[in-house]
């Protein structure tokens, strides 16, 4: 198959999995998608726009990302609610080496208990790509998001 | 929201977190301190690294084995103009936090929106002076709080759960007087002197 053509729907496939991973709530697989030295962050578009430093979320390491899954599964106190992520068709921005650079839109819609499905988070990937030998990881995910009015709490990744 | 920065008896109970790591438990050394009017207050304590036996036993919250894969949230560097003390709450009435937890500088705005809703603006700070080191330390430090804090989502989400519990019926009422009525300084946690300074005020605000 054409090289170009085999990776964009290797990573139409990378997202589509990471999606599902969030939405059925296996947490324990999330960190899977991403390498040892990776970075995770969510933070809002005003701050990444402005270029400050803060972010809502800062995970520097797939460690890290483990102490997070930790924390949802067993210490912080929160109402449990779905996710339904809806990503758009990923842009491939440029090639650094080997890494990929490169972003989706996102929607991740949130239903509460007894509540109907509401738009919790919405905004953009821009993430940093790597070839392993089990597949396509993310070295970096941005999840850089428009509104800086958070529905109280954000709990699980997005 | 201003309520929960008075009440020094919660974190213990629910922030998993600090417990564990020694942030604020109840038995920490501490001090509740307020002006003179009772409406602006200081919630000050001293991390305690060391849990005792019939403490961790005690504490539902505490988790012995628990162990962070990355560190770094937690690589407290001790600065001079702290003193003894490692955390510092401090409220401005009627709707300002400023927040010293170790090396995590905020401040938190309280914005009513109406009767039952009310937007809370974080602002994390440092100094100018700051080495790069330094600032990286206070943003990794400031995942504990915010709206996605492993810390302070604990508050955002069982102020939720309260609100929508009491609205259930109006006419409940609910009586709790813990460290009885008065309204004084101490020098332990198990009380609610800070909740009942900030009313006595409001009160005689309100009603003049």
């Amino acid at each position: 198959m054409n090289p170009e053509l085999e990776l964009r729907l290797n990573l139409s496939d990378l997202y589509a999995s990471y999606c599902a991973c969030l939405d059925a709530g296996r947490f324990d697989d999330w960190p899977e998608f991403f390498t040892d030295d990776c970075r995770y962050r969510v933070v809002a578009r005003e701050n990444h726009e402005r270029n400050l430093p803060l972010g809502t979320m800062d995970l520097q390491s797939r460690g890290a990302l483990l102490d997070r899954v930790y924390a949802v599964q067993s210490t912080l106190f929160h109402a449990p609610y779905y996710q339904r992520h809806i990503v758009g068709p990923v842009r491939i921005l440029g090639r650094e080496g080997e890494t990929i650079l490169a972003e989706a839109n996102y929607l991740v819609i949130r239903t509460k208990r007894d509540q109907p499905s509401e738009v919790f988070n919405a905004g953009r990937y821009l993430d940093r790509i790597v070839q392993v030998q089990q597949g396509l990881r993310f070295a970096e995910k941005i999840c850089i998001f428009d509104s800086e009015l958070i529905p109280n709490s954000i709990i699980y990744p997005l | 929201m201003m309520e929960n920065i008075k009440d020094p008896y919660h974190p213990g109970l629910l922030h998993t977190w600090f417990v564990t790591f020694g942030l604020w438990r109840a038995d920490n050394q501490s001090q509740l301190i307020m002006d003179s009017h009772g409406r602006h207050a200081c919630m000050i304590s001293r991390r305690n690294q060391v849990v005792d036996e019939t403490v961790a036993s005690a504490a539902s919250t505490y988790r012995a084995n628990m162990k962070l894969h990355d560190p770094r949230m937690l690589d407290v560097v001790h600065e001079p103009w702290w003193g003894l003390p490692t955390v510092c709450m401090t409220t401005i009435f009627p709707n300002v936090i400023f927040q010293q937890q170790v090396n995590s500088l905020s401040t938190r705005q309280i914005v009513p929106q109406g009767p039952d809703q009310f937007d809370f603006i974080w602002t994390h700070f440092g100094f100018e002076e700051d080495t790069s080191e330094m600032s990286a330390r206070r943003l990794q430090q400031a995942n504990l709080f915010g709206p996605a804090g492993l810390v302070s989502a604990d508050d955002g989400e069982v102020i939720e759960y309260s609100q929508d519990g009491l609205r259930q019926d109006e006419a409940f009422a609910t009586l709790c007087e813990l460290g009885g009525t008065a309204v004084e300084n101490t020098n332990h946690m198990v009380t609610e002197t800070l909740i009942r300074g900030m009313y006595r005020y409001w009160r005689q605000v309100m009603e003049q």
